[in-house]
């Protein structure tokens, strides 16, 4: 069993369209999987088409009122999801002394998967405690980017964060980064793929995914695009996308 | 050195600090603060105290006190050994003084250990007091949130 935090402090730049889809594709092919939602706003569990607005979630389990066994719901196929709850957003400002504040998720946790393949984390946009206890419970990271400067810049930011972790953790990531929209119309998209092909040799997974009015389009049917529109290009991007990460299929540095 | 000439439409390089600490984990220049900052609310004058007991050493009550030195590098492989002595030592004393100076390296599983034997002896009515905790010390348990509850004062 692997853990995965899918993270980028960054806003809107494709971590839920990743976990949606790039979950639901390797659950198709045959994976156990399960779906952590770890962002307050929830939207992982609505592009699922799970609507439980007051049903606790990971945070009950975080708080360890509930165990996170509790708390799985069957979304697909070999797929599980795990809501992040009404108090999730309490949690992030919690200063609670008896709590060890960024062990929760490690926690809860714990060895709860072992029957599964993958358990992927949906990150919030910030950079507070939610994010501390995702990369204190993982040492793989999955970083989607979008192909524009500030992107870079928030990645420069990211990074410094996790090898900030690492020093004081004495632990190194496994970090993987998926260009997660592409426009490939920008001139600019494939200077900043270059950019992030030389300083990540190795790290970048192969697919690219483009942008697509589809993948805008299914989180308000509740579907994933495998689900949405199985033929288009983005869902056969997403499906080799997951090829990319079972096979370790990735970019190197353009010679 | 990564921005070549093709690069015109990039006219900065925010990833070019990535460049100078290939392999060696050294400090960022955005070193930036996760997690949210200890209020200093709950003050337990706990270097006082600390203090005290430690001078105190061999006068009164010292049949039941212990101090354990902490090596330098504290990793999970040796966290089962760590353990056992702690364990021990909190069985038969009343107070432990964790001596944390030397500490150069700790991760999670330790940590962990610490929060677990510091529960344990809140029920046994006995304590555990980190004494002079290193720098690096502090600061991983300030990134996992145990300040507080191992009431160690940064
Ligand atoms: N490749 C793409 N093509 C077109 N639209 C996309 C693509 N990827 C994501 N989107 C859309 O962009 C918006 C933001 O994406 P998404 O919610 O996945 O980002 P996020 O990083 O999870 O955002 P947040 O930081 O708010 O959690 C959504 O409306 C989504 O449908
Ligand atoms: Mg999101």
């Amino acid at each position: 069993m692997k853990v995965i935090a899918i993270i980028n402090q960054k806003g809107g730049v494709g971590k839920t369209t990743t976990s949606v889809n790039l979950c639901h594709a390797l659950a198709e092919a045959g994976k156990k999987v399960t779906a952590i939602d770890l962002d307050p706003q929830g939207h992982l569990a609505v592009s699922f088409g799970i609507r439980v607005q007051q049903q606790g979630g990971i945070d009950e389990a975080m708080l360890a009122e509930k165990n996170i066994r509790q708390q799985i719901i069957a979304v697909r196929n070999n797929l599980q999801l795990i809501t992040s709850g009404p108090r999730l957003r309490e949690i992030e400002q919690l200063t609670e002394s008896r709590l060890p504040r960024g062990l929760l998720l490690k926690n809860a946790l714990h060895e709860n998967f072992n029957d599964q393949d993958f358990v992927f984390i949906d990150c919030p946009p910030s950079s507070g405690l939610l994010i501390a206890n995702a990369l204190i419970a993982t040492d793989e990271i999955l970083i989607p980017m979008t192909s524009d400067f500030l992107a870079l810049q928030g990645l420069s930011h990211l990074m410094s964060t996790v090898k900030r972790f690492e020093k004081t953790m004495q632990k190194k990531y496994k970090a993987l980064l998926v260009m997660s929209r592409y426009a490939s119309t920008r001139r600019i998209s494939s200077q900043v793929l270059n950019n992030l092909r030389s300083y990540f040799p190795g790290q970048v997974l192969a697919t690219i995914i483009r942008e697509a009015a589809v993948l805008a389009e299914c989180p308000s049917f509740g579907k994933t695009i495998l689900e949405y529109s199985p033929k288009s290009r983005s869902a056969s991007d997403f499906r080799s996308l997951a090829t990319d990460f079972l096979e370790g299929r990735v970019m190197y540095e353009d010679k | 050195m990564k921005t070549n000439e093709k690069n015109n439409l990039i006219g900065f390089d925010p990833l070019a600090w990535m460049d100078d600490n290939a392999g060696e984990i050294k400090d960022q220049p955005e070193e930036e603060q996760i997690m949210p900052d200890q209020e200093d609310e709950e003050q337990y004058d706990e270097a006082a105290s600390l203090s005290s007991h430690l001078e105190e050493g061999g006068t009164e009550d010292s049949a039941s006190d212990a101090e354990i030195n902490l090596e330098a590098t504290l990793t999970i492989q040796k966290v089962l050994i760590l353990h056992e002595k702690l364990k021990s030592s909190l069985a038969v004393n009343s107070t432990i003084v964790i001596n944390s100076a030397a500490v150069a390296a700790i991760d999670t599983a330790t940590l962990q250990l610490f929060v677990a034997l510091k529960k344990t002896a809140v029920k046994l009515q006995k304590e555990i007091i980190f004494a002079l905790p290193s720098q690096r010390f502090i600061e991983s348990a300030k990134l996992l949130g145990l300040l507080e509850i191992l009431e160690v004062k940064a």
